[in-house]
This record gives structure tokens, sequence and C-alpha cells, in this order.
């Protein structure tokens, strides 16, 4: 087939718009946004884009691994906070950088087996069991920093968030690293075929003797040290770690993964397409900023592109 | 007597649940290159025998004999590891994963060393273009995500799967009972592609026609026993029926 | 699918793209040659003092005839999304930046490309954490916010003089480890020391229900409490709330901080014994005067105080009719506004 055909032809498959939805939403919007303001298409604003993006990336990643096997997280919004605490506190009492990242990476996983546990072992649903843990993990946050927001302080955080190798920021490019390896998972190795079959048809894979149970754990402990590393940019970016919950990264964390393809039921796992959805969603939120759009309207329209790309992936073949 | 070519030989199988005696007496033999039907009304038992010979349940009386060695399996891996592999009725197929990924699920073709393994994708797609072609008569393509497959070209990739790793035994429940005339066609030609390759199969089905069709011996079971069987040639379908229904137990 | 899917992906599209034409603005707001064009950033817009801040800073801009532009995160705790707004508009053509932090840290590392620029960046009413803001290399030109240690002690003041220099009272915080909360606190506490007993200290995040929710508790533990003190009127309102709920108004008095209209209204009835009101439209209109000063080559003071007042039953009502404006004139180092 000549190529101008066979890009007509994908064009003209519903399938195609269905499967893309997120990507092809992003060259949309980001589109749009660069005809009704100079400043949109800058480098220094699509770096800026990237670096705004690179949290909520890392957690959508997280939220990604626990969506495949059918499962959901919402303890997120304070474990994240957790971390980002037990990595200040980590820091600043031993001033290593790398013990202070092990540490938020451990207690991200502890949280994570944690949570795989009382949803494996002792069979509660995942909704409830990680809206509880959430509960518990802000608590904890609450105790261990005696209440209090504190900075901390290292020119290592700092290069991280301002400095780059070339054009390319350290900081997304560690959202971005996790993204590629997270896909190379997903679709080179065993275990990441023995999770999409978990979350496809749990039964069948039992059948076929995968352990359903411990993936099911495993994505949880993935997902928590994720959550550890998006602590790291975390305190990194704001100077310090704040115990208070973010709801919002919590959420727009889950948008980012169905808004990208992947079904809420699990079975799928579109890392393209999750990366677009956490894009996408920064995406809006920066051109509102540029376009000093009302912030009444703001909600409004990403709401609108949420359920549009939604509609657009029930073409998805 | 001592049947050289059995592949399975199960005699007095019994299997209480507490108070429910489910198998009370059950005898069956299946031979290699042959396929036996195994035919019963719904509740006589033909379930819990298939999930003690594939080790599911563990039985509580008689014996079974795999290649001529007695076993008693205590968890499914372990029949597999003989070479019994059993075609579920809901297929243990996962939809959103291409027909090689199912076919090397759990069992799939790696590079590298100790936890650092990749998968070997070619390998995996091109073998399973080999084993399935040579048994499938109307192949889908092997990259193509089971979710698109039809229902006949489901069952016949999950019959491929489980003879392409079982190499004793493969042990079907209602293959066709989902499928249309054609479909059901192309399943019963793998089967007897099957049978040309050596291999044993136990199929459980209600379609007496079908059975009388495609097997070799039948097998049928009343009230948690064995109650009559013959070699396919040698019985009608009238006979079949009325030892299912009712009637003496005839050896 | 029988649906036409390409009609779908067209009605898709261009319902987007109606959505994002309608709210755009038909051109972004250039500042002429020479004035300020000023940024200010607050924590949401869901509080009603950043509300007031937000619109301080408005007025004052068409006051003036300078483009100002106010844009805040989504909640009280949402220390990222206002990074994202900073970087943003950090990249645009703003000349001067106001910005109110979530925690004493959180807006250092995405104003320090600003910093480097040479824009001058206000900050308003939370402080930085200064050990911070210095290894950071951060150039903060001023300080504008309320004396929240003042006002604390302003509440006790009062407190003490409603009880009668003794009883028992019940503290309500907000956010755990906000400077603004801890200074009042510990300026309150202070006050009363040895005089007035605290029996309890509660978190309330600075929200109405969870304050409602809280008290309703406290009340049941001890009911005989004679004041409570709330950090800011959203929890006080809640606790008030609670306590006429309880069939106790009057019987227990709520001071609270901040001044928001709902607590202005509730001092006048009676069902807030007092606040302590704040100034944000102040703060906002000073933030932008300021700005306004240094476009100008003048220097501005590294410390500018925002008024504070107590407001109680004589001066509600008068508090009322001027707000959001402060009803008496205060000292500012940018003459009358």
């Amino acid at each position: 087939m000549r190529p101008a055909s066979y890009l007509t032809a994908k064009l003209r498959d519903p399938g195609f718009w269905g499967d893309n939805a997120a990507v092809i939403g992003l060259i949309v919007i980001g589109t749009v946004f660069s005809v009704l303001t100079p400043t949109f298409l800058t480098w220094a604003n699509i770096s800026d884009l990237l670096v705004s993006a690179s949290i909520l990336l890392v957690l959508a990643m997280a939220q990604q691994f626990v969506i495949v096997t059918g499962g959901i997280d919402l303890s997120i919004g304070s474990s994240l906070p957790w971390a980002a605490v037990i990595f200040g506190l980590t820091f600043n009492r031993y001033h290593s950088m790398s013990l202070a990242i092990v540490a938020a990476i451990v207690s991200g996983m502890a949280v994570g087996l944690l949570n795989g546990l009382i949803i494996a072992k002792l069979k509660v649903n995942d909704f409830i069991a990680t809206l509880g843990m959430l509960g518990v993990m802000n608590g904890m946050a609450l105790i261990v920093s005696g209440g209090q927001s504190f900075a901390v302080d290292s020119p290592f955080l700092q290069n991280l968030v301002l400095g780059s190798i070339g054009p390319i920021r350290y900081f997304y490019l560690v959202a971005l690293l996790i993204a590629v390896l997270a896909y190379l998972v997903f679709t080179y190795t065993p275990f990441g075929t023995h999770v999409l079959a978990t979350g496809g048809n749990r039964d069948a894979a039992r059948n076929m003797g995968i352990s359903t149970d411990r993936m099911r754990i495993l994505v949880y402990l993935i997902g928590g040290g994720l959550v550890g590393v998006a602590a790291v940019l975390m305190v990194a970016r704001t100077g310090g770690s704040d115990p208070s919950m973010q709801t919002s990264q919590l959420l727009t964390s889950i948008a980012s993964v169905v808004l990208g393809g992947s079904s809420l039921f699990g079975g799928r796992a579109g890392i393209l397409g999750t990366v677009a959805g956490a894009l996408v969603l920064t995406t809006l939120l920066v051109g509102f900023t540029l376009l000093q759009v009302s912030e009444y309207y703001q909600p409004i329209a990403v709401g609108i592109v949420v359920i549009a790309a939604a509609v657009l992936s029930r073409l998805q073949r | 007597m001592k049947d050289s070519n059995a592949i399975l030989e199960v005699s007095d199988l019994r299997k209480s649940f507490g108070a429910v005696e489910a198998l009370r007496g059950a005898n069956l033999v299946c031979r290699a290159g042959e396929v036996t039907a195994l035919v019963g009304d719904n509740g006589a038992g033909k379930s819990t025998l298939i999930r003690c010979i594939t080790g599911v349940h563990p039985a509580s009386g008689g014996s079974i004999r795999f290649k001529g060695n007695e076993v008693a399996f205590n968890a499914p891996i372990e029949a597999r590891h003989l070479g019994i592999e059993t075609v579920y009725q809901d297929l243990a197929l996962i939809e959103d994963l291409t027909v090689w990924q199912n076919m090397y699920l759990n069992r799939e073709i790696t590079h590298g060393w100790g936890p650092l393994r990749w998968l070997d994708r070619r390998d995996m797609i091109a073998q399973t273009e080999a084993k399935l072609g040579r048994l499938l008569v109307n192949m889908p393509p092997v990259r193509a995500k089971v979710r698109r497959l039809s229902g006949g070209q489901r069952q016949s990739i999950s019959i491929g799967r489980a003879a392409s790793w079982g190499s004793a035994l493969v042990i079907m429940d209602e293959p066709t009972a989902a499928l249309g005339l054609r479909e059901r066609g192309a399943v019963e030609t793998l089967i007897g592609n099957l049978r040309g390759e050596g291999i044993a199969q136990l199929v459980i089905s209600h379609d007496l026609e079908q059975v009388m069709r495609i097997s070799d011996s039948v097998w049928v079971m009343r009230g948690g026993q064995t109650i009559a069987h013959w070699r396919t040639n040698e019985v009608d379908r009238t006979q079949i029926v009325a030892a299912i229904a009712g009637g003496d137990r005839i050896t | 699918m029988k649906q036409t899917p390409h009609s779908l992906i067209y009605l898709g599209l261009s319902a987007a793209l109606v959505a994002a034409l309608a709210s755009a603005p038909m051109a972004a707001s250039a500042a002429p040659a020479g004035t300020a064009n000023v940024a200010v950033v607050v924590r949401d817009f869901n509080n009603p003092y950043w509300r007031a801040l937000r619109d301080g800073a408005a007025d004052q801009g068409k006051k003036l005839g300078i483009p100002v532009t106010v844009q805040a995160g989504s909640t009280e705790t949402d220390s990222i999304g206002e990074n994202a707004k900073i970087s943003t508009m950090a990249n645009q053509s703003f000349t001067c930046f106001g910005v109110v932090p979530v925690n004493a840290t959180n807006i250092i590392t995405p104003l320090i490309p600003v910093s480097r620029k040479g824009i001058p960046i206000i900050n308003l009413d939370t402080g930085l954490d200064a050990g911070a803001v210095k290894s950071a290399g951060l150039n903060i030109t001023s300080f504008i916010g309320s004396d929240n240690s003042r006002a604390g002690a302003m509440a006790g003041d009062y407190m003490l003089k409603l009880l009668g220099g003794s009883g028992k009272v019940v503290i309500l915080l907000g956010i755990p480890g906000e400077q603004n909360g801890i200074n009042r606190e510990a300026a309150f506490r202070k006050t009363i020391a040895g005089k007035l007993t605290v029996v309890q200290t509660a978190v309330a995040d600075y929200e109405r229900p969870k304050a409602l929710t809280v008290v309703e508790s406290i009340l049941k533990v001890h009911p005989d409490i004679t004041g409570i003190f709330a950090a800011n009127d959203e929890m006080g309102l809640g606790a008030a709330q609670a306590i006429a709920n309880a069939g106790k108004q009057g019987k227990i008095k709520v001071i609270s901080i901040d001044g928001v209209t709902e607590a202005l209204a509730a001092v006048k009835s009676g069902k807030l014994s007092a606040t302590v009101s704040q100034y944000p439209y102040a703060e906002g209109q000073m933030a932008v005067s300021a700005c306004h000063a240094l476009a100008a080559g003048k220097t501005i003071p590294a410390k500018v105080e925002s008024p504070i007042r107590l407001i109680t039953a004589d001066n509600a009502a008068q508090a009322i009719t001027s707000f959001p404006r402060p009803f008496f004139t205060f000292d500012n180092p940018f003459g009358a506004l």
C-alpha cells in the first residue's frame, strides 16, 4: 500500500481514532492553544509544561499498573505526602540523598504492599481498601511530621528541577524514563503479560497457572514505589515536605489513565495513551493560564475534554 | 487385562464431598490416538470425574493409572506436568492478548538470565504459526487479539493450545456446544487431526450425533457411576440414550 | 458498531473547538511600555479570603490603569497546582509577581527563573521560610501581609474580656504547619496564659464542615467550656453553628480571625462573638501599588503591614457596609489607595 493511501485508510477507520483518542486530543488541543496565543508553542513554555506534567505522569504510571489488573489505588492522595515526609525527614537527618531516595521509594512500597495484601489476601474490595489507606496514610504523615510542613534544602534537588542535559530538563526526563520502563515491562517481559492476563480474565489466568494473587500484590508494590519517586519530584519542586493530602493529584492520575484508553476493568495497558492523557490534562491547565481564561470555565472545559475522549475511546477496536 | 495403548485408566473411582457421594465407582479408559466420549445427564458425575483426573480434587477411593503407573494428583500443575491438558468451557483465553500470547501464557520463551528476562516475541510468533498451522483448518492471524476472533476460532485455538502443550491427553468439555454448524465442522476436523498426532482425547458431549461421528469409544455415566461403555462402531444411538436415561447396568 | 463514527468524530472535535474558543478572551492584555504588568497567584478561589485579595488587586489595577492577572491553584493545599501556574506565567511578559504560598517553601523553586530575570517578587499574606529563600538564592523584594501574631493577641485580649478573665476554652487550628495559623495560635496562647485554660486543641483544616463536626464532639466531652478560638472564620462559623445546634448560643463565645462577609454578619447577629478582620482586599491593592511604584523606579519597604481590626457587635455594621475595604484609614507606604 502506498504511504498516502495507507494514511487516509487509517484516518477513515474509526478504530484508529478510538485507540489513539488521547494522542489525537493532545495534538488538537495543542494546536488550538498555539493558534490562540503565541506563547504556547515556545520552547520555554513546552519545557515548563513538561516539568509541570512530570509528577502527574509518574503518578499516572503508578495508577496504570494497578488499573491494568482491574484494581484502583485511591491511597496515593496521601501516600504521596507520606513518602515526601519520610524522604524529607531522612534527608534532613542523615544528609544523604541516596539514602533519602531509597527511603522514599521503600516507604511508598510499604503502603503498596499493605494495599496489595489487604486486597488480594483479605479479599477486601480495592476501592474500599485503598480508600481506607487514604485515611490511614494521611494520619501517618501528620503523625510522623508532627503536623508540620518543613523545608528540604538540597542543591541536588534544585538541580533536578532547574537543570538539564542540553535542552532536556532532568525533571521530566525522570518521568519519561519511567514511562518508557513501564512500556518495556508491559510489552517485553513475562511479568507484563501475566499482569495483563490477570486483569483481562482473572479466572483464565489462574487456570493457566499464573499466581493472580501475587500479580495483584506486585502491581500495588510497584505503584507504591513509583509514588515514592513522585514524592522525590514533589519535594524537589516545592522545596519541602508537606503532609497535606493531595486529592487533585489523585483524581487527575486516574483521569489520565482512563483518558489514555485503559479500561478501568483492566486488561489493557496503553502507556502512550496514559502519557498523552496526563499531558492533555496539564496542557489544558497551562493553556488556560496563558489565555487567562476565567477560573470558572476551566473545570467545565476539562470535563468536556474528558467526556469527549471517553466517547472517542468507545470507538476502540 | 493390561491395555498397552491406554494412556489413562480409571478404576472404580470414588469421591465424596462430606456426606454427598459425587462418584460411586467410575471407570474410564482413554487410548492414545483415540477419541473417548464421556456422556451422561446433568449431575451424573462427569465434571467431578474430570476434576479428579486433572488434579483439582483428590479422589476418595479407587485408582487412576497414567501410562500404566498409579498416580494421585494434589494440584492441577502435577497433571499438567505429565501432559494432561484441559480445555475449559470458558476457554481460559485472555481476550485482549494475541493468539500467540495466549498460546504461550505462563510458558513464555525468554532471553536473559535470572530475574532479567525479556520475551522472545519472534520465536513465539513463529512457533505458534507452525504449531497451529499444522493443526487448524482455518487459522486466524497469530498476531490478532483473541477479542476479534469468532467463537469457533477461539475454540480451535484453545484446543490447539492444549494439544501443543498436552502431549498425552487433552480433555474437552462440550467443545462445540456454543458453535454454529460450520465452525463445529472446523473443530471436529481439528479433533480428527489430533488423532493423527497420536494424542488421546477425552470429550464430554451431550450431542450424541457428534459422539457417533467423532469418537472411538463412548462411556456412559449415571448417578456417579459408569454404567456402560462400548466401542462406538459397535453401538447405536438408541442404546446410548437408554443407558443415559435409565436401565440396567451393562458391561 | 453501526452508528456513523465519522459524524461522531466531527461533532466531538467541533464541540471541543467551540468550548476552547468561547472561553478564550479575544486578545491577551498587554501593558503599554514602561508600566507594570502584574501577576498575582493565590492558593485557590474557593476561599472568600483569596477572592477578596484577587478583587483588591483587580480593582487597584483598573484604578491605576495597569493590567493585573490573578490565577490560583485548586485547593488550600494544592502546592503542585499553584507551582504549575507560576511556572507557566513565568514565561509570559509579566513585570511583577505577587504570590501567596501554600506552605513555607512551595513556590520558591518555580520563582527562581523569575528572580533570575530580575523581575520583582512580592511575598503576600503568608511568609516564606527565610532560610530556604536565602539558600535558593531567591530575591524577594517585599512582604505584604498582616501581623498574624498581633491578630492572635487581639483575639486573646478580647476573649479575656468576654470571659471575665477566667474559664475553659478550646482552640481550633487550621492546616497543620501553615505559618499564619501557627503565629495566631502562639500569640493567643501567650495572651491568655495563666488565666484561661485550654482544655482541647483540634485541627479542622480551615474548613467549616470539619469544624462543625469537631466542635459537636468536643461539646460532648467538655460541656463546660465558655469560649472557642478559631484560627479562621470558616472554622469559627462552623463552631458557631455547632454551638447553636446544641442550644448553647451566647453561652459559649466564639472568636475567629479573617473578617469575611459571612463572619461580619454573624458578629452583627450575635452568632459569632467577634472576629479579627484582616483586609486581603487591601493586601491585593497594596501589591499592585507596590508593583506600580517599582515600575516607576521607586523603592518600597521590605515589609509592609496590612491592617487588621477587631470587629465586635459595635462596629460590625460599619465593617459590613465598607466590605471588602477597611472602614478606617490605615498607614501604608503607597499613599491613598
